[in-house]
């Protein structure tokens, strides 16, 4: 084999090795797009549905049972907002059921996807709330929206992490 | 002395490396186009009907947004803005659209928005169905949740 042939078969060798580096970070990149792709289109669905189920709990007390209903709704929050949430809770919402002979409920009706990412989902939940307190003739029903925030909690699971009345 | 046998066979390896990472490069890119698509597509609706509310509550007093809001309108919701079925109001925020399904060519959006009517504000939630008609997206049914 002369040395021009074995010079040849290099070349050829280092722009295959060339080409396939390149090929390798291309596909690299594509697989980790293709990966995200398929968590936000997850995230997006049980996020959505984490909103739907969660919300009720989140606005649901009953002055009877207001403890247990606080440590429920502490339950399905996360990050920031649950510390707030707490606070509130604790610090406004129970006093006032207690003191009011309070109750309220949710149910919702509709939920759609605002913006979403593998671990963020931003969706805009519609439904009605029914409050009612000693004395009132009949409970109150208002038909509200919220801009609802979940990320997924140290189990996984999707909690609320943002509750913005619209 | 060189040996002609292993630049040969480490051609050859490459040589199948690199069409495996083509094929996988083809097949990867089909998906990400796809999902760009879809990305994209979700965008265009959630616009649509942001846009759509806007020019409706406009189009009692400007003859160009009633001429938009039909433009975004097809089948029977068209049918109904032709003939005035536009809600009373002054003006419109729309504080939030969010995609609810989006299967081919229908989608299905829902917003949550304040109708200001000269004397308060009210209020404003709307389920709106589209559908996608020569690449664009158009409001085919739009009903207000009670």
């Amino acid at each position: 084999m002369t040395r021009a042939v074995v010079g040849r078969r290099r070349t050829v060798l280092v722009v295959l090795g060339v080409l396939a580096i390149a090929a390798a970070v291309v596909v690299g990149q594509l697989a980790h797009r293709a990966v995200v792709a398929g968590e936000t289109d997850v995230a997006a669905r049980d996020g959505a549905a984490a909103a739907a189920a969660l919300t009720p709990v989140l606005l649901g007390y009953d002055w009877r049972t207001v403890d247990a209903d606080a440590e429920r709704i502490d339950s399905v929050t996360t990050g920031p907002f649950a510390a707030q949430n707490h606070a509130i809770v604790a610090g406004l919402v129970v006093p006032a059921a207690v003191d009011g002979h309070a109750t309220s409920s949710a149910t919702v009706s509709r939920v759609g996807v605002v913006t979403a990412t593998p671990d963020h989902v931003e969706t805009v939940v519609l439904y009605t709330q029914t409050t009612g307190r000693e004395g009132d003739p009949a409970p109150r029903r208002d038909a509200r929206s919220a801009r609802v925030v979940l990320e997924p909690g140290g189990d996984g699971r999707w909690l609320i992490a943002g509750f913005d009345a619209l | 002395m060189p040996r002609p046998g292993r630049p040969r066979g480490a051609a050859l390896l490459l040589t199948a490396l690199l069409a495996a990472l083509v094929v996988a490069g083809v097949v990867l890119g089909v998906v990400d186009a796809r999902a760009a698509a879809r990305g994209a597509d979700e965008a265009t609706a959630v616009d649509a009907v942001r846009t759509h509310l806007t020019e409706l509550v406009a189009a009692p007093s400007s003859s160009t947004a009633r001429t938009q809001a039909l433009d975004g309108a097809t089948g029977a919701w068209r049918a109904r803005l032709e003939q005035g079925g536009v809600p009373a109001a002054s003006s419109v925020v729309v504080r939030a659209v969010g995609l609810e399904s989006l299967d081919g060519d229908t989608a299905r959006v829902v917003a949550a928005a304040r109708l200001d009517d000269g004397s308060g504000q009210r209020a404003w939630r709307v389920d709106a169905a589209l559908v996608r008609q020569d690449g664009r997206w158009l409001v085919d049914d739009l009903a207000e949740v009670p």
